[in-house]
């Protein structure tokens, strides 16, 4: 693990992303050709170590895409994607299996995510047995540090995922994706979907990790109000490209781009419905 | 007396007297997923369900359309829908009322459309089902197709022949709804039916379920675990937790002045929606803990557990409805007992 040494100054960005392009194609008409339908270009952002960006962008608009090209779960057409000091966006599998382990995903389904059958136990060791770490009782009291860590009894270790709720399932699903120390973790819509009441502990979860270990955070959702009390810097996509970004505080109070404004407006909705009820009643 | 209890009849449309409901399957435990719940719906009005996971409120839902799994027993109560016990009718009485009377826009719109049916000819069914020998098949697709652009589909032709995965799903969530509005129901139960929206979407969904109302006189029963939905949509809401139904009110009190402390704490965090570039990396305020189990309820208030108010008799008493104002009620010993 030499080459890839944390960084040590925080200035320097954790993750870089440059030109980063990636198109799908879709067979159409009577000879079912297959036409290129862009997905995202000429992508750029990054991270400093320790610090949190959200990307946000309505339905459709490549937050997905940029995702997926970030963890190497596809190859990205075009461009580079730096962490530490490598370029993993040519990487083959052997070369990414070391990679797999610095970045780790979280997704906005703990339930479709996991196997509902095994135990929180299988769940969290998972990682560790597919990168050979430690031995078996070694993985084990990991697994329930892991499990205190993330708000959940150890106790219930052996318990099978379908006796865990919603909001204890998106926790099993942090557990296990801090079981390999990553320094990097990709949240695509994770909090969408819960309960307002989880929402807020899976919050404070997220925000107590990154502080204790130091985490950078790649935040991805359509939520710019939630976004807005999570991130450090915000950029916004639409159409496949990086419309704005910039300081959190910037992007909210003083936005530019017509996408930005557009998701602030939607995201006012309530608040603007909430004063004119009490306005109009008292 | 009796001029009461007919003025009342003209104005509820539906109501749940003391409606308990459990799941047991195989021998154990049953689940209580609904204790002694009672609400009215008045004819026109839209009330609003809110409550997280398990609070019992889906349950509810597909109570009032008879939809419930096998296993699923209602213990004891009844759903009172223009002059008739629901709970007493049988199936084929039932049909005549779902999907004509009270219609159900599911959750899952991905299991509630056939993939393999073109969505206009899904809609068209419903209205062969209910109003048949008035139509034929031409006067059928013309009509399907006005309901289309009723929900906002400008070519309504070209929705018609679509199948449901070449929709987006703002767009299915609009031919759910054409499809619930088809035989203009008295009610529409819609359960989440913004919750995979975003934003900009679920503005658009609430507006269009709103004109409906005010165009047809059609009353929704909105059930979602998102306070923020409510405020310039809903009249009313009631407030589930546990199976229970914990505090009703007008929309504008219950977020002016939330009594229950259950209330109190989502409204408190339905702040977070507000758009607020100060409160960057600011901890979210928590209700601590979990829901409890349903198969194990105590003897106590269910939210005690939880609660930052909780007194003595909270954890031995389960407390009493009650009404500290008109057209409020609210089951916490804060307000008496």
């Amino acid at each position: 693990m030499g080459a890839d040494a944390p960084i040590a100054a925080n200035s320097l960005p954790f993750l870089r992303v440059r030109g980063l392009s990636k198109h799908y194609t879709r067979r159409s008409g009577v000879w079912r050709t297959r036409i290129p339908i862009a997905a995202v270009r000429g992508v750029d952002f990054e991270i400093p170590a320790g610090k949190t960006l959200a990307l946000v962008g309505s339905s459709g608009s490549g937050k997905s895409t940029v995702t997926r090209c970030v963890t190497r779960l596809e190859r990205p057409d075009a461009g580079q994607i730096w962490v530490g000091g490598t370029d993993i966006s040519r990487l083959g599998n052997r070369d990414l299996h070391r990679f797999r382990s610095e970045i780790q995903m979280i997704f906005q389904d703990a339930v479709t995510s996991m196997n509902p059958r095994f135990s929180a136990a299988q769940i969290i060791e998972e990682p560790l047995l597919i990168q050979g770490r430690g031995g078996q009782e070694e993985r084990r009291r990991h697994a329930q540090e892991l499990m205190s860590e993330v708000g959940l009894s150890p106790s219930s270790i052996d318990r099978p995922v379908m006796e865990f709720s919603g909001g204890q399932r998106q926790r099993l699903a942090i557990a296990r994706a801090l079981a390999l120390q990553p320094k990097l973790l990709v949240l695509d819509e994770a909090l969408s979907g819960l309960d307002l009441s989880t929402e807020a502990q899976i919050t404070n979860l997220l925000l107590d990790l990154q502080a204790a270990h130091s985490l950078t955070y790649l935040f991805i959702s359509h939520d710019i109000a939630l976004v807005a009390r999570l991130a450090d810097a915000i950029a916004v996509i639409s159409a496949g490209q990086i419309v704005e970004q910039g300081p959190t505080p910037q992007v909210i109070s003083s936005p530019n781009h017509p996408a930005t404004k557009a998701l602030l407006a939607s995201a006012r909705t309530f608040q603007k419905n909430y004063a004119e009820m009490l306005g109009v009643s008292g | 007396m009796a001029i009461d209890v007919s003025e009342a009849l003209v104005q509820t449309l539906v109501q749940t007297i003391d409606l308990t409901i459990s799941y047991s399957r195989g021998g154990s435990a049953p689940v209580w997923a609904s204790n002694h719940a009672s609400l009215a719906i008045h004819r026109g009005e839209v009330m609003g369900v809110l409550g997280e996971s398990g609070s019992g409120k889906s349950t509810l839902a597909s109570a009032l359309l008879r939809l419930l799994p096998a296993h699923a027993r209602y213990d004891s109560g009844s759903i009172m829908f223009r002059g008739r016990n629901l709970l007493t009718l049988t199936e084929p009485e039932l049909r005549q009322v779902r999907g004509k009377e009270i219609s159900l826009i599911s959750q899952d719109l991905a299991l509630s459309l056939n993939p393999v049916i073109r969505v206009g000819d899904q809609i068209a069914e419903v209205v062969r089902a209910h109003v048949a020998m008035k139509m034929n098949g031409s006067e059928r697709r013309q009509h399907v197709e006005e309901l289309l652009r009723a929900v906002g589909f400008d070519l309504a032709q070209q929705i018609y022949s679509a199948y449901p995965h070449q929709l987006s799903g703002g767009q299915r969530q609009r031919v759910a709804i054409a499809q619930a509005i088809a035989c203009r129901p008295a009610l529409v139960i819609a359960d989440e039916p913004t919750s995979k929206l975003d934003a900009a979407l679920q503005a658009e969904i609430l507006a269009l379920l709103s004109e409906i109302r005010r165009r047809d006189g059609t009353a929704f029963l909105v059930i979602s675990h998102d306070p923020t939905i409510f405020p310039g949509f809903a009249d009313r809401i009631v407030v589930m937790y546990a199976g229970r139904v914990v505090e009703e009110g007008k929309t504008e009190d219950i977020f002016r002045r939330p009594l229950h402390p259950y209330t109190q704490a989502l409204v408190r965090l339905s702040g977070r929606y507000f758009v607020n570039a100060q409160a960057s990396r600011v901890r979210f305020p928590v209700i601590d803990g979990e829901a409890p189990d349903l198969t194990r309820i105590g003897a106590g208030c269910r939210f005690e557990p939880r609660c930052p108010e909780r007194m003595q008799v909270c954890t031995n008493c389960d407390p009493q409805e009650l009404t500290p104002e008109p057209f409020r009620r609210v089951s916490c010993f804060k307000y008496g007992s």
